[in-house]
């Protein structure tokens, strides 16, 4: 085994430290939350609530486990993460397929299209009148529609797709398959990394997302649970808000470790090309 | 030959396969034919003229850019600028890649990496309508003709170069192919036996398919007779 030199001893040093860093400044927040959740309103109101309990109580427990407000909002959350993520999903990977080919007349104009409105966006009153105008107000698609393609996503997954050897579609093309056949049955099984790591991505947005709701929806059964929670922060006793915190977290933090291994290989497209 | 085997195409017409007709006189087997096509290739455009007899290898001598685009013309994956493709009487030059029945081998295989070799083989098939058991019956003497036995439930990335290319050609013949077209670039692992391998992937009796073999690789060359005329820029 080749022996560490000083300098790559001290930057592993070095690196370790810097990791541990990290991963204190992101957990401390959602301990603290945990902590505050667990407590009684008193000591966090006083700011004595840091890393444990104080005064230990599952009194915010309670009270969300029979709201059945939260609970509305949470079967919203999820179905608008659902419905959002597969729409997301089809018409990124169709787009960016299409973008994948080198050979599609157009293709530059429709990069820029989709690019275009990475740095320039309409802005919240003509998207708001948009909306308006199409019907869409106080109905599920105003939430779900809107970001059904993120550009980013559609660039990582463009890449991806280029990566695909291009024979592999024309053995396909020979034995008779039609292009949806040969994304659906080729490119997506070769995809699967991608895909998983995009679909997080939307699922992630879907699920945090509150602003397209405040702004689109007035009928409080089509509530998000984020727009609940964030109507708990103006005046809620502050052990409820770090429930709701905590319960509205809670999906993700059990999704998030289940797909690390698609996670993984998915950020690492685009590092290497050829 | 009893067996029934009968391919239908999309369109719903059908045509008896190659085992029946394999029973006429060795003059209506089909060769593959190339008339004066005309092929837009990165370094120029490409005329190419060529007669592979059934049973025979042909060989174009072009750099890999350019084999490759011969390659994908003849399979119908792009358009001639001008010139005819034939296999036998039939001119199937404006016709869709599956259905002028006509094999193709890509660069490096084109065996897909997420399924096994067994499934690779089986992939063609799927598309196709056909006797079920005949096709079976084929596929399974063409791995053993192949010698791909033990290597039907590994995947691509699991082979060697020699064996990529076998799975590769099993695959492409394992439709019944009436020619076949092979880009086969500089040093492709396994083409040193090509000759020995063509004549593996007719079935018995038939006079043997056409092999069309896109090429710069001498050690491929050295194995073929037949030369392409073909005159570049």
């Amino acid at each position: 085994m080749k022996a560490q030199t000083p300098g790559y001893r001290i930057f592993r040093i070095a690196n370790a430290i810097l990791l541990t860093g990290v991963v204190v400044v992101t957990l401390f927040p959602f301990v603290n939350v945990v902590a505050r959740s667990l407590s009684q309103a008193r000591y966090v109101r006083a700011g004595k609530v840091v890393l444990w309990p104080e005064g230990f109580n599952l009194l915010a427990y309670r009270q969300i486990l029979h709201a059945s407000w939260f609970w509305t909002g949470y079967r919203n959350s999820v179905m608008y993460t659902v419905l959002g993520t597969a729409i997301a999903m089809v018409l990124t990977t169709c787009y960016a397929y299409v973008l994948s080919k080198k050979h599609l007349r157009g293709r530059r104009f429709l990069v820029a299209a989709a690019v275009v409105t990475m740095f320039f966006d309409g802005g919240i009153i003509p998207n708001y009148v948009l909306v308006s105008h199409l019907g869409l107000r106080n109905t599920v698609w105003s939430v779900v529609l809107p970001d059904a393609i993120n550009v980013f996503n559609l660039l990582v997954m463009k890449a991806y797709f280029e990566t695909i050897p291009v024979e592999l579609e024309e053995a396909a093309a020979v034995d008779g398959m039609s292009t949806y056949r040969v994304l659906w049955s080729i490119v997506l099984p070769l995809s699967k990394a991608v895909i998983a790591t995009i679909a997080l991505f939307y699922a992630t947005a879907y699920w945090n997302a509150w602003f397209d709701a405040l702004l689109y929806l007035d009928r409080q059964e089509l509530f998000p649970v984020t727009l609940y929670l964030r109507d708990l922060t103006n005046g809620a006793p502050p052990t409820i808000v770090a429930m709701a915190t905590v319960v509205t977290a809670l999906p993700l933090l059990v999704i998030a470790p289940l797909s690390q291994r698609f996670l993984v290989s998915g950020l690492r497209l685009g590092a290497i090309k050829g | 030959m009893t067996c029934i085997d009968v391919f239908r195409c999309r369109r719903g017409c059908t045509q008896i396969s190659r085992w029946i007709r394999f029973s006429r006189p060795r003059e209506v087997i089909e060769a593959l034919r190339l008339d004066d096509l005309t092929v837009a290739a990165p370094d120029g455009p490409v005329r190419v003229s060529v007669r592979v007899e059934p049973g025979q290898l042909g060989a174009i001598v072009l750099p890999p850019l350019g084999a490759r685009a011969v390659a994908r013309v003849v399979a119908g994956l792009a358009g001639p600028r001008s010139g005819r493709v034939f296999v036998g009487a039939r001119e199937v030059t404006s016709l869709p890649p599956s259905r002028r029945q006509i094999g193709y081998v890509p660069a490096g295989g084109g065996l897909l990496p997420h399924l096994t070799v067994r499934r690779n083989m089986e992939y063609g098939l799927r598309h196709r309508e056909r006797v079920h058991v005949v096709a079976e019956d084929w596929v399974r003497e063409l791995t053993d003709r192949l010698e791909l036995r033990a290597t039907l439930d590994l995947r691509p990335h699991h082979l060697s170069d020699a064996q990529r290319l076998r799975a590769a050609l099993a695959r492409a013949a394992a439709c019944l192919p009436e020619a076949m077209v092979l880009d086969l670039p500089a040093a492709a692992g396994g083409a040193e036996h090509l000759a020995d391998l063509v004549p593996k992937v007719s079935p018995t009796g038939a006079p043997g398919v056409a092999v069309l073999v896109c090429t710069a690789d001498p050690a491929v060359l050295s194995q073929i007779a037949v030369r392409a005329t073909v005159v570049t820029g």
